[in-house]
């Protein structure tokens, strides 16, 4: 068991270089940053000089082991755009894109919980065969077209809730709900299917016979046995999120990780480049390890090989 | 074709491009005080210094109050430090922060700021300017010429930018005392003013940043202008409250934030919601509309900030182009619409822009109209029989996202249905942007032609040897040139006489248009939207970057 | 001799996908209704309408929609920014949106399920260098992956698909690979081993049956991933470049006038919701109707 956590994070570093690396290729095959960087009147001189300047000058495998060592050191360089540590700023959004996260995947439970638990309860009923209809709109429509729509109703007619940006607790909600309800379909299936599994069990029937309520059957020892399924499914889903958040980020001006990343992306600006995917991906692994590690409890089926 | 200027900042030259009619709707409200400053000598004699407002701050000074937010689409290079920056959009949050030699008035005429004024010497190369005594920079130190000549070096040293242009002409700048900062130049160059008046002209203190360096600097800056710097998050906002010993009047608001909202219908919302007082990069007529319908908001207009044209890029890469045909260029210019792309895309409120040329910029000359080409499909279709081509030819259209002026977009498939209704078969060709400004500079292009889209330069002789001059002389963004442009050129980027320029550079526009060098479409106004708690206040005309921020007041705090 | 044993023992794969032809027959109503039409739209496009998807006409910019003052029955769902016909434009982005989401499903379903199927066969190294590889891919943000591809190859149809593709394959190799683990178990297939098949016989015809309904489950559902995907990507600006319809471009490009003419993203995006929500739909009933477990149940 230990063997295997230990191989599974060596692994993981394996990943992060193999990463690293491709970033770092792909970003430079996008072009030339000081295309986009100097003025129209620049000389070929200052060319030369600003290229020395960024290191660009060198071949990109001595570029690659230098930015490699900066890293070891925890040093991805300045950002061209912001002309800052990019670290630093990257790490600066990392508390925001989580947040959005985490307020997304809360959304996607607290609409996708009920409708699946109900579906199962009420089995073959219409709320049954509808809720999964009403639960899949969220995973139909355009993530930017709904928030502009949350944004035209909700901040501008009826004045509710801030448009865009960060502040309170106010600012977050219409951006998690965009966000969240994407994951609802997939939990309230989940759950459903969960739920009826579980509600099937003897010790259920046991718990009916003894007298309990038949609320506190389905949401104490039903629910509680069938969320298992329901939390692997959450961190599988919250790393999807994370690298989705992009569209919901540029909607609500929300300063996230994605948003930086594509803008560095544009702007050629390849320490930020390096230096947010580093970061993005670096969580991305860490969450699936977790997810691995609950199945690895959860489920004594699977060999850890 | 964003950005190509790169005065203006690749993103954000952008965001000047914004259309309708305007000023109608907006309020007559208090206008700001505006400078008394005279208007400094132009480039050609001797001038003397010419006497500006008073030094210190009206006594009786109102206490600054109230809290402004604007919101742009982006605000560029977010540096803290100015001589990394470029004019355009990396200019509004270093105008809140610092004030430059000198400054561009209401009409857009370069007058005095840090520096009183200014004499240039008879052969036009020493430049002395006298600088004014009084304003302290946001520790409390006087702003001297030292501090001229130290941020002078620094925007040099650093390779900057869009002090390039300054510096190929540059042998010297020195302080010789407190007041006096002298340049000398290699060369005449009578566009050292207005560049001292855009973001080259910002001015840091020497003493604090040679102590702490750059990159304490940037963490806790001194400024100099009528803001300080309290809160930066890159990328998403800036806050400034106001510097209570700035030596101008203003500011008369407290607070100052800059706030990015990337998505237009976002920021269009946090305007009608009134969460933001301002927003930049307000593009299509819809969006005029919108704001005219609310009771609370009006349109500000910056006159004349925009420029679009189409160039023939296959000019400098395929020697076999129709394009390299004089009458297939005027065809062209025949078989667009330009009435309609004023009218139903940009509001009606535009003007002619005609080789980098506008009402708005320097070398400007109402005979110049006559060469306009109007709008008639007819004579297209003849001027191509002519040339050869009766069935028409297949050509390109570079195309790219214009995330800033989105409307842009509707204009170059308009444009591209126009030219195909004539027999010039359009065909767009999607480039990324970044990848686009390569291949044009380098000269490795696919497509045969391109819009560009971005702003107006205020003064053309900054940007015409690197769009006009040949590609012989080295890598540019120039697409038709020719022999006789090149030796023109040549002589009337040093002409120290403003007239005889003028001249020169009208008989350059005038063969630009006879021979269409481009396709000339209408240049549109830039708009803010405002809301109605801020009056209006002084603005400058063609430079919609330039907010001037310190004469900003609310109408009731 | 050996062979015909393994054949002769007959796998639950193909029972299973017998009984899937079998279902067909019972389709659900509505979203197959509602994915014939998107498909007859698909097809017959230049068919349905008058109009072409690209010349403008300034006569009728933002239209409205005929029921609205200004609309009338020459623009039924009202004219675009361009005053292009939104209906036309609309039945024309089924059939691109149809395009891209079928290509780029059954590339990156190909391509996904075969590394799936041979890193969860194989296992070792093969599986442990795939996996990562896997792990790699889901990590990296897509659109670094599409920028570089617009930058380095161009924006067009072709490239859109291609970037789909290849953001889409890894989670089939994962989901394919978790199956399979669990199927080279069971005895018939240890029966075969022993029975001397190779393993690329194997694969083929005791592996692959198996999984097949999980990956045509997933690549229903992956049909509408496939064109949120497309309307994001157009968000972003790296989508198909204009003049060509497709429903996500509409949607993003009439974006900016949802507060002022609502009927350019508002009639693209419910031909988004509509199909998509189909296509989940139809995919929850196959997945009801060709999942085992669900059948044990």
């Amino acid at each position: 068991m230990k063997l295997y956590i230990l191989r599974r994070l060596a692994q993981m570093v394996l990943t992060l270089l193999v990463i690293t690396i491709v970033v770092f290729v792909l970003s430079r095959m996008t072009g030339d940053p000081l295309a986009l960087m100097m003025p129209q009147d620049a000389r070929p001189e200052d060319f030369a000089a600003i290229r020395q300047k960024l290191g660009l000058d060198k071949p990109v495998v001595v570029q690659y082991f230098m930015y490699l060592g900066g890293v070891a050191r925890g040093d991805f360089g300045k950002s061209y755009k912001f002309g800052e540590p990019a670290a630093g700023l990257v790490l600066q959004r990392v508390p925001n894109t989580a947040q959005l996260t985490f307020s997304a995947i809360l959304v996607g439970v607290l609409l996708g919980l009920p409708v699946g638990i109900l579906s199962a309860v009420k089995r073959d009923s219409l709320f049954d065969r509808f809720g999964k209809a009403i639960a899949l709109v969220g995973q139909a429509a355009p993530t930017f077209w709904v928030g502009i729509m949350l944004i035209l109703f909700f901040s501008v007619r009826w004045r509710l809730l801030p448009t865009s940006g960060q502040g309170d607790w106010h600012h977050i909600i219409l951006p998690a709900i965009t966000l969240g309800i994407y994951p609802v379909a997939g939990i309230a299936r989940l759950t459903r299917s969960a739920m009826l599994d579980v509600l099937d069990r003897e010790f259920i029937k046991v718990v009916r016979i003894k007298g309990a309520p038949e609320l506190n059957v389905i949401l104490k020892h039903a629910l509680r046995n069938a969320a298992i399924p329901v939390v692997t499914f959450l961190g599988v889903t919250v790393g999807a999120l994370l690298s989705g958040t992009v569209v919901t980020e540029t909607v609500f001006a929300w300063p996230g990780i994605g948003k930086l990343t594509v803008d560095a992306i544009l702007f050629r600006d390849f320490p930020m480049v390096q230096a947010a995917v580093f970061v993005s991906a670096l969580f991305f692994l860490l969450i699936n390890f977790a997810v691995d590690i609950v199945y690895l409890y959860v489920d004594p089926r699977i060999s850890y090989r | 074709m964003q950005g190509f200027f790169k005065v203006l900042g690749p993103v954000g030259a952008l965001v000047l491009l914004a259309a309708g009619c305007g000023g109608g709707a907006a309020p007559t409200a208090t206008r700001a005080s505006q400078p008394t400053a005279t208007r400094p000598a132009a480039a050609a004699a001797t001038a003397t210094p010419a006497a500006t407002r008073p030094p210190t701050p009206t006594p009786g000074k109102a206490k600054p109050a109230g809290r402004v937010v604007t919101a742009q689409p982006d605000l560029g290079r977010e540096f803290v430090v100015p001589y990394k920056a470029q004019s355009g959009s990396d200019e509004p949050h270093h105008q809140a922060m610092y004030d430059s030699i000198l400054v561009a008035d209401e009409a857009g005429n370069v007058i005095s700021e840090l520096a009183e004024g200014f004499t240039v010497s008879a052969d036009g190369l020493t430049w002395t300017f006298k600088w004014r005594k009084g304003p302290l920079f946001h520790d409390g130190t006087a702003i001297t010429a030292k501090d001229g000549e130290y941020s002078q070096r620094l925007f040099t040293a650093t390779g900057n930018f869009s002090a390039g242009n300054v510096g190929r002409s540059l042998e010297s700048v020195t302080a010789v005392d407190d007041s006096t900062l002298i340049f000398k130049m290699k060369s005449p160059y009578p566009l050292l003013p207005r560049f001292l008046s855009q973001i080259v002209g910002f001015v840091i203190p020497k003493a604090y940043h040679e102590r702490v360096g750059e990159d304490e600097f940037t963490k806790n800056p001194v400024g100099s202008g009528a803001f300080k710097l309290v809160n930066r998050q890159p990328g998403n906002r800036w806050e400034f409250e106001a510097f209570d010993r700035y030596w101008k009047d203003g500011p008369f608001i407290q607070s100052l934030v800059l706030r990015i909202i990337p998505e237009a219908a976002t920021r269009m919302a946090a305007l009608k919601a009134g969460e933001v007082d301002l927003i930049t990069g307000v593009g299509a007529q819809t969006e005029l509309e919108e704001i005219r319908r609310d009771s609370k908001l009006y349109a500000l207009e910056v006159p004349g900030g925009g420029r679009t044209n189409i160039s023939f890029d296959a000019f400098y890469w395929n020697p076999n182009t129709p394009w390299r045909i004089k009458e297939v260029r005027q065809a062209g210019n025949y078989a667009v619409d330009k009435k309609a792309i004023a009218d139903k895309f940009w509001g009606g409120k535009t003007v002619p822009h005609l080789i980098h040329t506008s009402p708005y910029t320097w070398g400007w000359d109402d005979r110049l109209r006559d060469y306009i080409y109007p709008y008639d499909p007819e004579k297209a279709k003849q001027l191509l029989r002519q040339a050869g081509f009766p069935n028409g030819f297949d050509t390109t259209l570079e195309f790219h996202g214009h995330p800033t002026i989105p409307a842009m977009e509707d204009v170059l498939q308009f444009v591209a249905a126009q030219l195909t209704a004539v027999g010039i078969r359009t065909k767009l060709f999607p480039v990324e942007h970044g990848i686009e400004v390569g291949k044009f500079f380098e000269g490795t292009a696919e497509w045969d032609m391109h819009m560009y889209a971005g702003s107006v330069a205020e003064d053309p002789r900054g940007v015409a040897q690197f769009f006009l001059a040949s590609r012989k002389h080295g890598k540019n963004y120039s697409t038709y040139t020719d022999d006789w442009v090149d030796e023109r050129l040549a002589a009337m980027l040093s002409e120290v006489d403003d007239k005889k320029a003028r001249a020169l550079w009208f008989d350059i526009v005038k063969r630009g248009l006879e021979e269409a060098f481009y396709i000339e479409l209408p240049a549109p106004s830039s708009y803010y939207g405002v809301n109605k708690r801020l009056a209006d206040w002084y603005r400058t005309k063609a430079r919609p970057y330039l907010h001037n921020y310190e004469y900003m007041k609310l109408v009731a705090p | 001799m050996q062979e015909t044993i393994a054949t002769q023992l007959k796998s639950p794969g193909r029972r299973r996908l017998t009984m899937a032809w079998a279902g067909v027959r019972r389709l659900p109503i509505l979203p197959s209704a509602i994915l014939g039409i998107v498909v007859f739209c698909a097809i017959f496009a230049p068919l349905l309408t008058p109009y072409d998807t690209s010349t403008p006409d300034t006569g009728a910019l933002r239209q409205p929609p005929f029921w609205l003052q200004g609309g009338t029955m020459s623009h039924p769902l009202g004219a675009d920014q361009l005053g292009r016909d939104i209906l036309t434009r609309v039945v024309f982005g089924a059939r691109i949106s149809l395009l891209v989401s079928v290509i780029a499903v059954f590339v990156a379903g190909t391509a996904g399920s075969t590394i799936g199927m041979v890193a969860g066969y194989f296992g070792g190294r093969i599986d442990t260098l795939l996996m990562r590889l896997v792990d790699g891919m889901l990590a990296l943000p897509y659109m670094l992956l599409a920028l570089v591809i617009v930058a380095v190859l161009g924006a067009s149809l072709g490239n859109v698909i291609f970037v789909i593709a290849l953001v889409l394959w890894a989670s089939y190799a994962r989901i394919i690979r978790g199956e399979v683990l669990s199927l080279k178990e069971r005895e018939y297939i240890a029966l075969a081993r022993v029975a001397g098949a190779s393993p690329w016989r194997i694969i083929a015809t005791h592996i692959f049956p198996n999984v097949v309904n999980t990956i045509i489950v997933l690549a229903t559902l992956q049909m509408g991933t496939v064109i949120l995907f497309e309307a994001a990507l157009s968000f972003l600006g790296m989508g198909v470049p204009p003049p060509t319809p497709t429903w996500g471009g509409m949607v993003a490009e009439g974006r900016r006038f949802l507060s002022t003419a609502w009927w350019l993203s508002t009639f693209p995006g419910l031909a988004i919701l509509v199909t998509v929500l189909a296509a989940n739909l139809f995919g929850d009933w196959l997945r009801d109707h060709l999942d085992p477990l669900r059948q044990q149940v």
